[in-house]
């Protein structure tokens, strides 16, 4: 028995779309955060199968940029939802319908 | 023993990333996507990726879940109210794409005898820090320098959300 | 002392055998004795220490030499408290914080060079990996707060991760010049590169290393939540912080793992600044692991000593020290000792 590529794809995939249910069926603003930090968790072990496969580090390199744009998301992501939390008191994204109606 | 580790590893974030959107509690969800980003380290070791192993553990699982821990248990209770409301009717066709592509993806997977498989072993120190971060000061270093001003940008854009005005302490 | 070198060069011994897993068990089961004798030793060396600093004589009765053997009192008298567990816990995470907790400190042990040979894991990313582990007892602390449901425990621990994700960075950073001149993270590495004596210690390299030295330090004490650094677990303003509502054997883990964390930082402040296992004068015959553990030994005394002493900081002065003093310091320390590597040859 060997691990493949395609393993590691599947991998991924089962990964993504449980971020992505997890993103459509929550309605807690941070869990839905979460839910996109593990979509961003599936595509850099993409990149990092693939990094292998080629063995090519330029997948490292774009997995390492990741980091920091998950970092940098979640920072903001959740200095928003703080904002937003302080003036409405729900971080519930059904009721913060504001540029909807 | 890498095959081991991908099993154990994989299936135990599969499970994990699972847990994380069934519970409804925001702190265990929160607890639930470390468990899985600590796995996902060991996926990284199987592809002969130690450096971002040790560094998934170190900024997910050390610095941006605690982050979130922090959110969470500041701003409200563990159980949002009304999380158990229904979804929207137009959204439930999308929920049947997620269990059809698995499906399709794991039947695909099982069909096909030819999976490809890595072309060769890995040569030594692939993947160290030296050679990761070689690539990183010189094919990469624009890219380097212009994640550092994006980082720099995120650290300046949520301490100006996050500042409260001093002088309307009411709000 | 002496018999515990004894004790380590035999397992040093049985490890240069290549019996892999075998061996990696014993070191983990030594790891895990080494934290324990941790908490044990430290316990008693605390109680003199406070009781020097402040002229009184500590305990004296329990066993028949100055009280040595008041940790073993201490630890049946924990054996026979009960096990309590609020009822508005949420008790899967009460249970599993002090684990977390116990993992997150017990993991690091692995990269520590006690001596030539004798490391549980001798990794190629060594101290990255030290310092990414020991960031996981962060989340144990947070769920320590958040599971006991009081309000003193969620303030500590909210305190508790605010201090050790900050004072992460310049602990990580003051490393980072050492690091320079080794080019390699392997702790092995790191430590052999300080062959010789005291002069070729990190420490007296250049002075920029002496200064990452003493921002390391300072860290290395908010990072393990003592005096004056102990926010978390303020006594005289949250009870008892994070553990508030732990007793008996559940309390002890957080016990044990603060003084396993309190030796681990000596360590690594050994290993990477001062010299590791070599000797202070080369040639002087002691045994390696000997010399390691005695170093450790007077950094943690020299924890105990600046607890004792100074008063606790206030919430804002320390997250003030963090990011305008020492990130500033430790960032000035790694660029001085690179442009040092520079101007002096050594850079290869």
């Amino acid at each position: 028995m060997e691990i493949t590529l395609t393993h590691y794809l599947v991998l991924a995939t089962l990964l993504f779309l449980t971020g992505m249910l997890g993103f459509i069926v929550r309605r807690n603003a941070i869990v839905m955060l979460m839910c996109i930090e593990l979509m961003l968790c599936a595509a850099n072990i993409v990149l990092a199968a693939f990094s292998r496969w080629h063995l090519d580090l330029g997948g490292h390199v774009f997995v390492l940029m990741s980091f920091a744009v998950a970092a940098a998301e979640a920072a903001i992501g959740l200095a928003i939802l703080v904002e937003i939390y302080r003036r409405r008191r729900t971080v519930n994204v059904d009721e913060l319908t504001t540029l909807m109606e | 023993m890498e095959v081991i580790l991908f099993y154990f590893c994989g299936a135990l974030m599969v499970i994990a990333g699972a847990m994380m959107v069934l519970s409804r509690n925001a702190v265990v969800a929160a607890c639930w996507l470390i468990f899985a980003f600590i796995n996902a380290a060991g996926i990284y070791a199987t592809l002969s990726a130690p450096f971002l192993a040790v560094l998934q553990v170190l900024v997910y699982a050390g610095a941006i879940m605690v982050l979130f821990l922090f959110v969470v248990m500041m701003l409200q209770g563990p159980v949002l109210a009304g999380e158990r409301r229904r979804l929207r009717p137009w959204l439930w066709p999308f929920l049947l794409l997620p269990p059809l592509a698995i499906l399709l993806t794991v039947a695909g997977f099982l069909r096909r005898a030819d999976n490809t498989s890595f072309p060769v072993a890995a040569p030594a120190g692939f993947g160290s820090a030296e050679q990761v971060a070689g690539l990183l000061l010189s094919r990469y270093l624009l890219a380097f320098e212009l994640i550092s001003i994006v980082l720099i940008v995120a650290i300046i854009g949520s301490l100006a959300l996050g500042k409260v005005d001093r002088r309307q302490p009411w709000k | 002392m002496e018999l515990f070198a004894n004790l380590l060069g035999k397992i040093e011994a049985l490890s240069s055998q290549n019996v892999l897993i075998l061996s990696s068990l014993i070191m983990a089961l030594i790891m895990a004795l080494v934290m324990a004798a941790c908490a044990i030793v430290f316990t008693w060396m605390e109680r003199k220490v406070a009781a020097f600093l402040q002229s009184r004589y500590g305990p004296m009765r329990v066993g028949h030499w100055h009280g040595v053997a008041q940790p073993v009192a201490d630890m049946l008298k924990i054996l026979q408290k009960e096990d309590i567990i609020p009822a508005e816990a949420d008790r899967t995470l009460f249970t599993l914080a002090p684990v977390v907790i116990f993992i997150g400190s017990l993991l690091a042990w692995a990269a520590i060079p006690f001596a030539p040979g004798f490391i549980a894991s001798d990794l190629d990313l060594g101290l990255l990996y030290i310092f990414a582990v020991s960031s996981l007892a962060v989340i144990g602390i947070l769920m320590a707060g958040w599971a006991s449901n009081n309000k003193w425990s969620l303030y500590g621990a909210a305190r508790g991760a605010a201090q050790m994700v900050s004072y992460e960075i310049p602990l990580a950073l003051s490393t980072v010049p050492v690091v320079l001149y080794t080019a390699s993270l392997n702790m092995n590495d790191i430590v052999i590169a300080q062959q010789g004596g005291v002069a070729n210690w990190f420490l007296f390299r250049d002075p920029f290393l002496f200064v990452a030295f003493v921002v390391y330090f300072i860290c290395s004490i908010a990072e393990v939540n003592r005096g004056p650094f102990d926010m978390p677990e303020t006594e005289s303003e949250l009870v008892a912080g994070y553990h508030t509502e732990y007793t008996g054997m559940r309390w002890a883990f957080f016990f044990l793992s603060e003084y396993a964390n309190l030796f681990l930082v000596s360590c690594i402040a050994t290993a990477v600044f001062l010299g590791g296992w070599w000797a202070p004068i080369p040639g002087l015959p002691l045994a390696p692991a000997l010399n390691f553990i005695v170093k450790s030994v007077l950094l943690v005394f020299l924890h105990m000593w600046v607890r004792w002493t100074l008063p606790r900081l206030r919430v804002d002065q320390l997250m003030y020290l963090c990011w305008k003093v020492m990130i500033p310091i430790a960032l000035i320390c790694v660029i001085g000792s690179g442009i040092w590597l520079m101007v002096s040859g050594q850079a290869s």
